[in-house]
């Protein structure tokens, strides 16, 4: 079963056009979405994810039209963390990643030991209780990027979106964020798409790649197949071979100064 | 800031603001062109004795004094809601323009149909609301920059004085009966304008508790709202048409009064943070006080001669907001 299919959508942002994306995201499934900048990753998220509109085709989650759910229902069931590009309001962390529980809501009711015990889980899971009192514009980007992903965890959805979770991260704590995705996905069978730019960890992590280029799907499959010499080659324009140590890809490019010394 | 100290600024603030909102009315009722006693005060108020000084302090001050304290209260607590909506740390009611098209409405409903005096609050409120969406229309591009707003807002303004100065030219016979309103004050108001906006301001200000949670979700980026199951439109339409609603409240029986929506919230803030759940109410409480407490002093500064309280604020006011511009590198 599907989580998410998108069919043939098209998103026109003027100069750039996202075109004939057509992608089947089975449950319980880990995604990354790989690709040049520009490409459009962060867009066919947010596409998805309802923040922008499609022109034209279709987006079915859970073999539903996406726009048939009303807005509460459907930040149960898809919870995104955007890209780190506009910041959150200097409250407590356990203040901000409370805001997770707003899609169960209405605007009487107030928070309730379920909530508060869902927002202890989130916070416990991401290794940010211990910051729980500190205000958020106090945290280094590291520590941001975790409440972040704890407040999108706290919707409790079963489709989790990420955009770029690990970038400005250093190699230990990217390792961490996708240590912990990996676990939230084995205990809670979530399905999970997130925008990498690692893609040895892409590979690594997930169980599907979706390459895009230029507003366009270049080439999708699992990840294990896909990442090779002229993988890299049709997406990213480089020259760079890839090996396998022990499951793992390693990805040795061309560089000026390698080719000189030897 | 920190966050224990920012908690414990909580508690003080909450606790203390209304000690000091009642020490302010007391100081409202004793101060003045004729300095009255605190026994005095107990004597005609509790007591009920028919002093000299009943006149004064049951016809004079005590409305006055109430009805400060919801200008106050509605002008802060507007202030507040469309600095979140606007997301525009400098969006005051007056300065963009929302006090300025209650206003112009108030003088046509005045000077044109003197009839329908009754309506007000309401023909405030929709000159308010038009002004608001248009300003907001206008500075619209993906996104309202607050420079973008300030910059419509003085348009707006100088558009909507043209328009006031032609209508008063126009019924220059009835203007006498505005002008005093026009310059924003609560020189001679009693109880029956009390009795006229207590209703809605305290409607308004009952509504702005349901926003509480509205604003707060427009706060964390429309992205992240959205995320989270809000129709951000929506509310944005909402939090605009509270917010004018409120000013219009105030326009109607204060005339134009500015900064006290800018001033309050913004010190607030820096007190006690961005949580409307405490920058409400406490706006509320702080814009409650300034405008009592200015009014005290700018009707007594120049005794017998009664300044408008409007004309004081600006001149408090408006050297704090050149701050701000200059302090954020906007001019
Ligand atoms: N709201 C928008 N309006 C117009 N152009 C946009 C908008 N968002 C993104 N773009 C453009 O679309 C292209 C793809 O952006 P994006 O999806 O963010 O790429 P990626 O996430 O792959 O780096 C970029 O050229 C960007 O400038
Ligand atoms: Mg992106």
């Amino acid at each position: 079963m599907n989580a998410i299919q998108t069919k043939d959508i098209h998103v026109n942002l003027g100069n750039f056009h996202l075109s004939d994306i057509s992608v089947k995201i089975p449950k319980h499934s880990i995604t990354a979405i790989v690709g040049p900048n520009g490409s459009g990753k962060s867009t066919l998220l947010k596409t998805i994810a309802r923040l922008m509109k499609q022109h034209t085709g279709e987006i079915l989650v859970n073999q539903q039209n996406s726009n048939t759910f009303p807005s509460k229902d459907f930040a149960q069931i898809v919870a995104m963390m955007p890209q780190s590009k506009q910041s959150l309001p200097n409250l407590t962390v356990r203040e901000l990643i409370s805001y997770g529980r707003a899609p169960y809501h209405s605007w009487l009711s107030k928070t309730n030991r379920k909530d508060s015990e869902i927002i202890d889980w989130a916070m416990s899971i991401t290794n940010t209780i211990q910051h729980s009192d500190r205000l958020f514009h106090s945290l280094s980007g590291g520590e941001q990027q975790k409440v972040r992903i704890a407040l999108a965890l706290t919707q409790q959805s079963e489709i989790l979106l990420l955009d770029e979770p690990t970038t400005y991260l250093d190699i230990a704590h990217q390792l961490e964020v996708m240590e912990m995705l990996a676990s939230i996905h084995e205990q809670h069978q979530i399905t999970i798409i997130m925008v990498l730019h690692e893609l040895q960890q892409a590979v690594a992590y997930c169980d599907y790649l979706i390459a895009m280029k230029g507003g366009k799907i270049k080439t999708t499959g699992r990840s294990i197949d896909l990442l090779t010499r002229s993988f890299l080659k049709d997406v990213y324009d480089i020259d760079a071979k890839v090996i396998y140590e022990d499951g793992f890809p390693l990805i040795i490019p061309k560089t000026s100064r390698i080719a000189k010394s030897s | 800031m920190n966050v224990v100290i920012r908690n414990r600024r909580r508690k003080w603030i909450i606790l203390l603001l209304p000690i000091l909102l009642v020490i302010t009315c007391i100081f409202s009722l004793t101060y003045g062109s004729v300095d009255i006693a605190i026994k005095e005060i107990w004597s005609v108020i509790i007591e009920n004795d028919q002093s000299t000084f009943h006149t004064i302090i049951w016809e004079l001050r005590l409305p006055r004094i109430l009805i400060g304290l919801l200008v106050g209260a509605c002008l802060a607590v507007s202030g507040a809601l469309l600095q979140g909506v606007m997301k525009n740390p400098l969006a005051d009611p007056g300065i963009i323009g929302v006090t300025a098209g209650g206003g112009l409405m108030a003088s046509i409903t005045m000077l044109v149909f003197p009839a329908y005096g009754y309506l007000l609050p309401i023909t405030a409120f929709i000159g308010s609301f038009v002004t608001a969406i248009i300003v907001y229309g206008v500075a619209w591009d993906k996104g309202a920059s607050a420079f973008k707003i300030i910059l419509a807002g003085v348009a707006i303004n100088a558009l909507l004085g043209a328009v006031q100065n032609g209508i008063m030219v126009i019924f220059s016979d009835r203007v006498q009966a505005v002008i005093p309103w026009l310059a924003g004050g609560l020189s001679g108001r009693g109880w029956y304008h009390f009795s006229f906006i207590a209703p809605y301001a305290i409607i308004g200000l009952l509504l702005s508790l349901f926003a509480i949670r509205s604003a707060n979700l427009l706060m964390l980026g429309d992205e992240s709202a959205k995320l989270l199951g809000q129709k951000v439109e929506l509310h944005r339409f909402l939090l605009i048409t509270l917010a004018a609603f409120l000013a219009g409240i105030a326009v109607s029986v204060a005339g134009l009064i500015g900064f006290v929506g800018l001033v309050i919230p913004h010190i607030v803030r820096l007190f006690i943070g961005e949580d409307y759940r405490y920058l409400l109410p406490v706006s509320a409480l702080g814009g409650a006080i300034l405008v009592v407490f200015s009014d005290t002093i700018a009707r007594s500064l120049f005794d017998p001669i009664e300044l408008p309280v409007g004309v004081l604020l600006a001149g408090l006011g408006a050297p704090f907001f050149l701050y701000l511009l200059k302090n954020r590198g906007l001019i």
